[in-house]
């Protein structure tokens, strides 16, 4: 388990985290959860440490682990086309041709190769997302930070990164954070509700029928209305 | 990791960038030409390339001035070379990439990203290096090349978020070293026994005082223009400041040629004056054109529908607005041909100068009254209003260097000084008719506004 205690964040007057606490389960997915302007971006950016902070428990995560916060705005080289672009990832993480196919097939779920010779700029918004997705599964990080990494996607393409996650075949610790709740209980292990800035609730995955109502109820949502 | 391949493909990148960049300027301003933007790039870096073998290649011990200059004027291009530095830095350090880049794609890919992103500036300092390794003695050299590094380093490394201050300082920096140039070469060639700005043989310091006009008025327009342009349909940005001192050299380039070629011909001396007035009205033609949007009312487009219910004060406060953005944005180039005909004693052509920049004005005033057209902001860059905007340039570049040089062209015997009376006589009469012309015109469209 990762710990981090004791979390404080101001902008200002306004304090937006206020001495919360939560624990992260290894090789697992956890998602934060919470309505607008809670503080969930807030939270993920201080923890892969983009936001710097002299918190203890975070300054000691940032030295034991290597963690990438991944986000659409990354994707800088708009005139490479998605695949130097990959190639350019690949080479900075050292992976190989074989290993940059074993990966893209692994992928292949998400329709990748069909877009490989359009330039980055010409790419959707989706398109972007799964670009972004693959890119930190090709990292060498030890945590994986996806901010809101549904935003995008078409169904399909969703269901089966959802699945992806699931499996999580590479044993990554990925973060995400999410205003999706379907299937929640399928692909994560461990849900962190943020109510406000220093109300937190932290629910794991044991019975996947009362973790999903545990979620809503903490959320203040009708589950029926988020099927 | 293969370094080379990796910035290989950042290189590809930027290079694409700015092709897509120039397709874009061409497709707009030179359609036909269009196609020509993919070899322009082959001719700008053969054209550098061509450029710092060049100045590998020269020998300032050669040339007496040159060598004159590096030993009078030692201190000065020292700190000339960290002025023209800060300015590279301190466009590296504005150039932001996303929080978190450096964490994603590594140190040295997110260093070249920064050098390709910013080849320009990246070339630039190359550039000072070249000619300070040309110029300079190689173990002074070799000592600033190395603290120069370190800086450029530094500054690929920084963030401007984490170094807001630094920035600040570096700003403060900059105005220190050009008040320090300023005074270092004015104390220099003050010293010097027997000068005088209009004896021939100190054209290298007419020059060098050149330089420190332009270093001045540069800064001081820094401060004033952001300050004071008034915003139209646009707000006057920091940026445009850049493309504005960009235009400044069209100025510095055509005084420094006017100032050595009348040294070295009797008929480019005779004329001077006039070759001033007209490296004035096209200098100024230039920052018409680029900055249109602040300085016709046609700006404001459909927007004058708006006015016409509006107050009769606010009505005129618009109007006053491009009027005083017209005065602003032309007075830095009126200040630097100032300096030129002060620094050469000819205060009488000072003072017509200061007549057509006002005439000038007026005059476009009048010419756009007259045709005022409303237009919509998509139609705002078209050929009719830049052409509209420049016309009274065009008028007064055919009447008043003209008049003046035909009549020095056909009465050799006429004094300078009393021709120049006789153009502030008859240039101060055209002001008066256009004013008042402009006035009227004015108010009926006021009025007609107000029906």
């Amino acid at each position: 388990m990762l710990e981090i205690k004791n979390l404080t964040y101001s902008i200002g007057e306004k304090k937006i985290l206020d001495h919360i606490s939560f624990s992260i389960p290894e090789n697992e997915v956890t998602a934060i959860v919470g309505p607008n302007g809670v503080g969930k971006t807030t939270t993920v950016q201080i923890l892969s440490n983009i936001i710097k902070t002299e918190n203890a428990s975070v300054k000691s995560l940032n030295r034991n682990k290597k963690i990438v916060y991944l986000d659409i705005e990354y994707l800088v080289f708009d005139e490479l086309t998605a695949q130097e672009f990959l190639e350019l990832h690949s080479r900075i993480h050292n992976k190989n041709k074989e290993e940059l196919e074993e990966l893209l097939n692994e992928f292949e779920v998400l329709n990748i190769k069909e877009f490989l010779p359009n330039k980055l700029k010409g790419l959707s918004l989706g398109q972007k997302q799964k670009l972004i997705i693959l890119m930190g599964f090709m990292s060498n990080a030890d945590i994986l930070i996806f901010d809101e990494p549904f935003n995008g996607l078409d169904y399909k393409s969703e269901m089966n990164f959802k699945e992806l996650l699931r499996k999580n075949k590479f044993n990554f610790t990925i973060i995400i954070t999410t205003h999706n709740f379907h299937d929640i209980e399928r692909y994560t292990k461990q849900c962190i509700v943020m109510e406000d800035s220093k109300t937190i609730k932290q629910i794991t995955n044991v019975n996947t029928q009362s973790y999903k109502k545990n979620i809503f109820h903490y959320l203040d949502l009708e589950q029926e209305q988020y099927r | 990791m293969s370094y080379v391949r990796i910035f290989f493909l950042i290189a590809i990148n930027a290079l694409r960038a700015y092709q897509s960049n120039l397709y874009e300027k061409f497709e707009k301003i030179l359609p036909e030409f269009k196609y020509l933007a993919k070899y322009y790039i082959y001719f700008y870096a053969a054209s550098n390339i061509l450029l710092l073998g060049i100045i590998l290649l020269l020998d300032p011990s050669q040339n007496v001035h040159i060598h004159r200059i590096l030993n009078d004027y030692k201190w000065e291009i020292l700190i000339a070379k960290y002025l023209m530095e800060l300015f590279v830095i301190i466009n590296l350090l504005r150039f932001e990439v996303p929080k978190g880049f450096k964490k994603v794609y590594g140190l040295i890919p997110s260093i070249f990203y920064v050098i390709t992103a910013n080849f320009k500036n990246v070339y630039t300092w190359i550039l000072i290096q070249f000619i300070y390794y040309t110029f300079l003695d190689k173990q002074l050299f070799l000592i600033l090349f190395i603290l120069s590094c370190i800086i450029i380093y530094l500054s690929l490394f920084a963030k401007i978020s984490e170094f807001q201050y630094i920035l600040n300082i570096l700003k403060m920096a900059r105005l220190m070293f050009v008040i320090l140039l300023s005074y270092q070469i004015i104390q220099e060639v003050s010293q010097k026994a027997g000068f005088s700005f209009a004896s021939a043989s100190n054209k290298i310091e007419v020059l060098l005082f050149l330089w420190v006009a332009f270093l001045l008025i540069l800064l001081i327009s820094n401060y004033f223009l952001l300050r004071y342009i008034k915003a139209t349909t646009r707000i006057f940005q920091e940026k445009q400041l850049i493309h504005y001192f960009k235009l400044f050299f069209i100025p510095f380039i055509f005084l420094t040629l006017i100032q050595i070629t009348s040294s070295l011909f009797v008929f480019i001396s005779n004329i001077e004056e006039s070759l001033i007035i007209i490296s004035y009205l096209i200098s100024s033609l230039f920052v018409k054109i680029k900055f249109i949007d602040f300085l016709t009312m046609e700006t404001y487009g459909y927007y004058l529908f708006y006015l016409k219910s509006l107050d009769k004060k606010i009505q005129s406060e618009f109007m006053m607005n491009i009027n005083l953005n017209n005065f602003f944005l032309l007075l830095p180039v009126l200040l630097f041909h100032l300096c030129y005909l002060i620094l050469n004693q000819q205060y009488i052509y000072a003072f017509l100068l200061m007549l057509v920049y006002i005439l000038d004005i007026k005059a476009d005033e009048l010419i756009i009254l007259i045709t005022r057209k409303i237009l919509k902001k998509s139609e705002l860059p078209n050929l009719f209003i830049h052409t509209k905007k420049g016309l009274s340039n065009v008028l007064l570049i055919a009447f008043v260097p003209s008049a003046i040089i035909s009549i020095l062209v056909n009465s050799s015997s006429i004094k300078s000084s009393s021709l120049a009376t006789t153009m502030l006589l008859l240039v101060s009469v055209i002001l008066f008719c256009v004013s008042i012309l402009a006035h009227y015109w004015r108010k009926s469209f006021f009025d007609e506004l107000h029906k």
